[in-house]
């Protein structure tokens, strides 16, 4: 019972909040005379009501979220870019919306804490001995060259604001499944365990599922890579194959667009075990489903978050643009988001707005000495409650691949028709 | 619990239990029939969802496969058509999320439809900018970077330098190859040919570059354009492929998948709703069951329980009322203690028994007194025989009376008669008469007790017989006549011109009713007037004869009127005294006129006069009347008379025809005058004279003009009471026409027919009339006296004797047959009927056997009952005579059967 009504409480929230979308979507026009519009378009990742909230209240503008699943978020801005002032979304979006010419280049001696940034996106590396990751990491996409190329060169141009970043793995119900080790036995390999045939949930999104899947192939030892950053169109075809027959074998059970979508499959019993996001793994705690975002031995898929100034946006918009990519990087959005399990690339500045435990628990990897609630007023972390792969460093040392747009990107696309359509 | 004492309230009670139970199963029933209803309901509910979701599959299908086609060739019919059916969808989801709005819909249910509609919501748009892509991308492509191609490659300068030409050749070759790769591209979108096509404009960069060429910045631009519209073109291919291949596909696949999770939901519910209904159904079913093993129980419980309480007891019950019925008493009643039905039942049936002990008692009583009254009947019986002998005896005493009294005083009166008739002296002739007289009185006094007593008894019969109406009313006349004359008393008689001349009736009681009435006034009139008036009425289609007897006696109180027709009454004790009588006239007045179907009134004031009013029924008669009897046409009269009182009523003569003028016999001078001096008129001898004679009449002046009159032709009658006086006038008139009264309108009419015949005759026959009345007329014939009585046979021999016929005598039955035997000539034989040796009726037959063709045989008896007449005819005798022999009925007798002797004997 008590499962139900929390699922139906769940579900009314976000009901609640795409409507309170279109309620605000209009409410532009009766602010619109005294304050600055802003519209942002991104996902459920960071267009959250308390942040719109916090930031109209300290920034004394107007904020129009527009939240959207990754893919289609991606479309938008790459089609219209008239249609938003920022861009919030992952790396893997950077090189589309670049080359689309959606966006225009950030210039980054308006960023204010802009020397607080940390080395993840600058060198690659949090540490000396982690690994870079395949695929395009963020530092690479950074900087705007003069040609227009982006690259790892250091430029005042800059094609995103570095700011939410987590690594991603997948979330299993430990209700069915057995806890596993992190590093040791956790793998994505479980993703193609005919264990969980039929309850295997993956992302709808050729270059984040893809990885998922692809990691999990691998570590399968179904197939191997060249490069799992750049997966050939043999590869792919061998890859689709082979989860294709999983596909027809009703192995999955859903491909979700969205993190409500993937706390609800989870929810509902739809799935064992998914793809997943950091912000659902939280909610599906705070419901008490007991679920564990694993720490795969063979390394997490990594994103980065990047804000993207429209290209179309000028002006008293652009301004307010920077005072909100600034407000971003102020303090109080890292230690909202980290409570999300997000991490913002300035930690430092956030770290005096979350307590200690909530510090030690969320980015040091320590265990939580009391409950920690969620942004949702909800225990997402239980007193003694450790985070899987341990602290930031840890985590962002085990990233094996970060989300990309591959050269065989339109390829991917077909065969990632073909494989959900199977 | 009282209340339930009743066995009404019982039954009421078990007729509650039963309904409530009935209701209760009806109730389930409903219910039964309520959720299998409900259950088909949703069942079809659910089956119409079921439909909706696989029509949902179908069309999400369809709406992939649009987006491909549209992807593949841009059609605008496969646009139009994703949009029909993205309507289609949308309706259906609603559908989905209302169709059991009223029944509770799973949460999940909305929430995979809310979803669904989302997903809807998001692949509408994601087609819409799929749309507004694959448009963009035609517009890079066709306008923009194939014009941007064409355009550069008609910039490049025309040259005839063999090497430049070379170069710009290459340059050609490379932007050919470019906007091949754009072909390629837009065919098949592959990341390979944005590369090709990237190296193709970078080696012709670099060719223009090298080339030197005059317009080389606008080739380098343009190039650069290229590039960047056909980067532009990869993204939004990329971008609507993206959201075909990704977006869209997997919301259509999430939508189906919430499709088959949605059937499987609405499968599922539809199970549990099946799994309800049938666990209602069959719960419903198990409490019908229940309850039917308990109606059941109940029931036979309550048979059970009324078997004991009211069918047993009813039996044994019934049981003593059926003995009960047979009458049976000292039962033992069961029940009795009981409160309810049954023990009123038992309480009644003891009642029963307790009547039945009193009926029985009853009956007992009852057959006591059936035996009493059998013997009260035979009592009855006894006395009703006896009473009936006596009756008979009474009527055989009767006879015996009639016969043992009439005939000694026959013979006195007879013998007093003939006594009468020898030469006496002055006293003995008085003497005699009033011996006469008292015997005659003697003898209406028996035959008056007689008459009543037969009337009493039953035994007068009224006869209907034919007779003359006049020959009756002159012998009653001339009777009665004597007895107003000895109370000075003046008899008037009317008769009606309309008195049949014939009528059917028996003239003798009629006489005799007549008789009585007017003596009855005569007797209570001293020197008055006593009228009888006679008419015919007719009433209701029959005849009667009325008869008016009018007197100016002493009258009676209404208190007396109202008493005189009671037998033995007179008007009171005093009348008895003073005017003698039986006091039975009226009443046998009354009872006669009774038995001949009249009736009778009488009215009077006392100390005026008495009027009765007798009317007799005619069985039939004549068509002639009085008038008839005129020989002649009935003209003027001239009537003269001295009292104011003529003896006929001048309307009586009016009404007889006549016309009549009323003048005192002083006139007649004067008349004679007239008449003399109109003698020559015809006319007036045919007019009458009628003259009063009174005590004051001077006779002789009167015949004197009569004897003139009478010259004249004139009819001249004189008219005379038939009294002392009038006789003594008659005498005066030898010669002269006249004629006493009262008189009977046969007798008047004669009178006149032979005036009128005679009237121009001279009166000399006239003196013959005057010994008309005394004389007795004389007939030729012999007949033969019977009778035992020897003073009978005297009288009867003087009264025949007198009449002039020869005669023979015999003693006794046989005598008579010997006598007859010895001449059998007899032309009438009067035969006594109470004789020695052979009584008159045996004569009689032998007389008839011997065989008498002319000889008449007249019966006499004193025996004057009917059925000795009937038994006297019924063996042949022509006539009856009544003793005592009266010279009337002789004379009688002789008139019709001899013929009369005219020679004067």
């Amino acid at each position: 019972m008590e499962f139900n009504k929390n699922k139906r409480n769940h579900i009314k929230q976000i009901l609640l909040g795409s409507l309170a979308i279109g309620v605000y979507s209009k409410a532009p026009y009766v602010y619109a005379k005294n304050k600055q519009k802003l519209r942002i378009l991104g996902t459920h990742v960071t267009l959250q009501e308390e942040i719109r909230q916090q930031a109209m209240a300290d920034l004394g503008i107007e904020l129009e979220f527009e939240a959207k699943g990754s893919a289609s978020v991606l479309q938008k801005a790459s089609m219209s870019p008239q249609t938003f002032d920022l861009y919030e979304q992952w790396s893997n979006s950077i090189n589309v919306l670049w080359r689309s010419g959606s966006i225009q280049a950030i210039d980054k001696n308006r960023i204010k804490n802009w020397g607080e940034i940390n080395n993840l996106v600058k060198t690659g590396k949090v540490s000396q001995s982690a690994k870079i990751g395949a695929g395009d990491a963020p530092y690479k996409i950074l900087n705007v060259q003069a040609d227009g190329h982006l690259s790892p060169q250091e430029t005042d141009q800059i094609s995103f604001l570095p700011y939410v970043h987590n690594v991603d793995s997948f979330g299993y119900n430990t209700n069915v499944i057995p806890k596993g080790i992190p590093y040791q036995t956790e793998s994505w390999g479980w993703l193609l365990d005919d264990k969980y045939k039929g309850k295997v949930g993956i992302v709808n999104a050729p270059t984040i599922g893809l990885f998922d899947l692809a990691l999990a192939a691998q570590a399968k030892g179904l197939m191997s890579f060249n490069n799992i950053g750049a997966i050939s169109k043999q590869e792919l075809d061998q890859l689709f194959s082979i989860l294709t027959e999983f596909k027809q074998n009703k192995h999955f059970s859903g491909f979700w667009t969205s993190v409500p979508e993937s706390v609800q499959f989870m929810s509902s019993n739809r799935v064992v075990i998914e793809s997943m996001f950091s912000p659902a793994v939280s909610a599906l705690n705070g419901q008490n489903v007991p679920v564990t975002y694993a720490a795969p031995k063979e390394g997490y898929r990594g994103w980065h978050g990047v804000m993207c100034l429209s290209s179309m946006t000028q002006g008293k918009a652009k301004d307010a643009a920077y005072d909100y990519m600034n407000w971003w990087l102020d303090g109080w959005a890292g230690a909202f988001i980290a409570r999300q399990g997000y991490y913002i690339s300035n930690p430092e500045r956030s770290k005096s707005f979350l307590t200690e435990d909530e510090w030690n628990y969320w980015y040091l990897g320590k265990a939580a000495q009391n409950n920690l609630k969620g942004t949702d007023g909800n225990i997402s972390v239980k007193a003694g409650d450790i985070r899987t792969g341990g602290s930031y460093v840890e985590r962002f040392s085990n990233v094996a691949v970060w989300n990309t747009v591959m050269p065989t990107y339109e390829y991917s696309l077909q065969k990632w028709y073909e494989f959900i359509s199977a | 619990m009282l209340m339930f004492n009743s066995i009404k309230a019982q039954i009421m009670l078990v007729v509650c239990v039963l309904t409530s139970l009935t209701i209760v199963q009806i109730y389930f029933s409903y219910q039964s029939e309520q959720s299998y209803t409900s259950g088909i309901e949703n069942t079809q509910s659910t089956i119409s969802k079921i439909d909706l979701v696989k029509d949902l599959q179908r069309e999400v299908v369809d709406l992939q496969r649009n987006v491909l086609i549209y992807k593949d060739n841009g059609s605008e019919s496969a646009q139009s058509r994703f949009k029909q059916i993205v309507e289609s969808i949308s309706t259906k989801l609603s559908q989905l999320a209302n169709v059991e709005s009223e029944y509770k819909l799973p949460q999940e249910h909305l929430d995979y439809v809310s979803s669904m509609q989302g997903h809807l919501k998001d692949y509408q748009e994601n087609f819409e900018q799929v749309v507004s892509g694959r448009e963009q991308r035609d517009t890079l492509f066709k306008v923009k970077i194939l014009n941007q191609f064409n355009a550069l490659i008609n910039e490049l300068p025309t040259v005839t330098n063999d090497e430049k030409l070379t170069q710009i050749n290459l340059i050609k070759l490379k932007l050919l190859s470019a906007e091949n790769q754009v072909f390629h591209y837009v065919l098949e979108a592959d990341f390979a040919k944005v590369n090709e096509f990237n190296l193709s404009l970078n080696e012709c960069l670099t060719l223009v570059n090298s080339a030197q060429l005059d317009n080389t910045d606008y080739v380098v631009s343009a190039i650069k354009n290229i590039k960047i519209d056909f980067n532009r073109l990869t993204q939004i291919t990329r971008g609507y492929v993206f959201l075909i291949n990704v977006v869209m596909t997997g919301s259509a696949n999430e939508f189906l998948y919430l499709t088959n999770e949605l059937n499987e939901l609405v499968s599922q519910r539809q199970a549990e709703i099946n799994q309800q209904i049938q666990t209602q159904i069959s719960s419903i079913r198990n409490k019908n069951m229940l309850l039917s093993v308990l109606s059941i129980v109940i029931t036979i419980f309550i048979v059970l329980i009324l078997s004991l309480r009211l069918l047993i007891p009813i039996n044994s019950i019934s049981h003593v009322f059926r003995k009960l019925a047979k009458g049976e008493t000292g039962l033992a009643i069961p029940s009795k203690e009981r409160q309810d039905e049954i023990g009123e039942l038992a309480q009644a049936a003891s009642v029963f028994q307790q009547t039945n002990l009193q009926t029985k008692e009853l009956l007992e009583s009852a057959q006591h007194q059936n035996k009493l009254h059998a013997k009260m009947n035979d009592d009855l019986a006894d006395a009703k025989v006896k009473a009936e002998q006596a009756t008979a005896a009474k009527s055989m005493f009767l006879a015996n009376m009639s016969h043992e009294i009439r005939t000694p005083l026959n013979g006195v009166v007879g013998l007093i008669d003939l006594c009468l008739k020898s030469k006496l002296n002055e006293k003995q002739q008085e003497y005699l008469s009033k011996a006469f007289y008292s015997s005659q009185i003697l003898m209406n006094v028996i035959n008056d007790i007689l008459d009543f007593s037969k009337i009493e008894a039953g035994k007068l019969d009224i006869e209907a017989i034919e007779f003359d109406f006049n020959l009756m009313l002159e012998s009653l006349i001339s009777n009665i006549q004597i007895r107003a004359n000895e109370k000075n008393n003046r008899l008037i008689l009317e008769v009606s011109p309309h008195v049949p001349l014939k009528m059917t009736g028996d003239p003798t009681r009629i006489s005799q009713v007549i008789l009585n009435l007017a003596n009855n006034a005569i007797k209570f009139t001293d020197s008055g007037l006593v009228k009888i008036v006679i008419n015919t009425s007719h009433e209701n289609g029959e005849d009667f004869l009325v008869v008016k007897v009018i007197d100016t006696g002493i009258g009676m109180s209404p208190e007396q009127l109202s008493r005189i027709f009671e037998s033995f009454t007179q008007a009171d004790g005093s009348t008895s005294r003073k005017y003698g009588g039986t006091g039975l006239g009226l009443s046998i007045v009354k009872q006669l006129v009774k038995l001949m179907g009249g009736h009778i009134t009488a009215k009077s004031v006392e100390n005026e006069g008495t009027e009765f009013c007798a009317d007799f029924k005619l069985l039939a008669k004549s068509n002639t009347t009085q008038t008839d009897l005129f020989n002649f046409a009935p003209n003027q009269i001239y009537y003269f008379a001295d009292n104011n009182q003529t003896f006929i009523q001048k309307s009586l003569l009016t009404d007889y025809g006549f016309g009549c003028d009323i003048m005192a016999s002083a006139e007649i001078a004067d008349f004679s005058k007239s008449a003399i001096s109109l003698a020559t008129d015809n006319g007036l001898s045919a007019n009458l004279v009628l003259i009063e004679l009174s005590l004051d009449s001077d006779i002789k002046f009167l015949a004197d003009f009569v004897v003139k009159l009478n010259k004249l032709g004139l009819t001249c009658l004189f008219l005379y009471e038939d009294n002392q006086v009038g006789k003594y006038f008659s005498t005066d008139l030898k010669g002269l026409a006249k004629l006493s009264l009262p008189s009977t309108p046969a007798n008047f009419i004669n009178k006149l027919n032979s005036l009128s015949q005679n009237r121009e005759k001279k009166l000399d026959s006239g003196t013959k009339h005057t010994t008309a009345d005394s004389a007795k007329p004389k007939y030729k014939g012999k007949v033969l006296l019977v009778d035992d009585n020897e003073i009978n046979l005297l009288v009867a021999y003087e009264i025949m004797n007198s009449f002039g016929v020869e005669i023979d005598m015999a003693e006794d039955g046989q005598q008579a047959i010997d006598k007859y035997k010895e001449y059998r000539n007899y032309d009438i034989i009067f035969m006594d009927i109470q004789m020695p040796v052979l009584d008159g009726y045996q004569a009689t037959q032998e007389i008839i056997k011997i065989g008498c063709n002319e000889t008449k045989i007249c019966g006499l008896s004193a025996n004057a009952m009917k059925e000795d007449l009937d038994k006297a005819f019924s063996l042949g005798m022509s006539d009856y005579i009544s003793k005592p022999l009266q010279v009337k009925d002789i004379e009688n007798v002789l008139k019709k059967y001899l013929i009369k002797n005219t020679e004067p004997a």
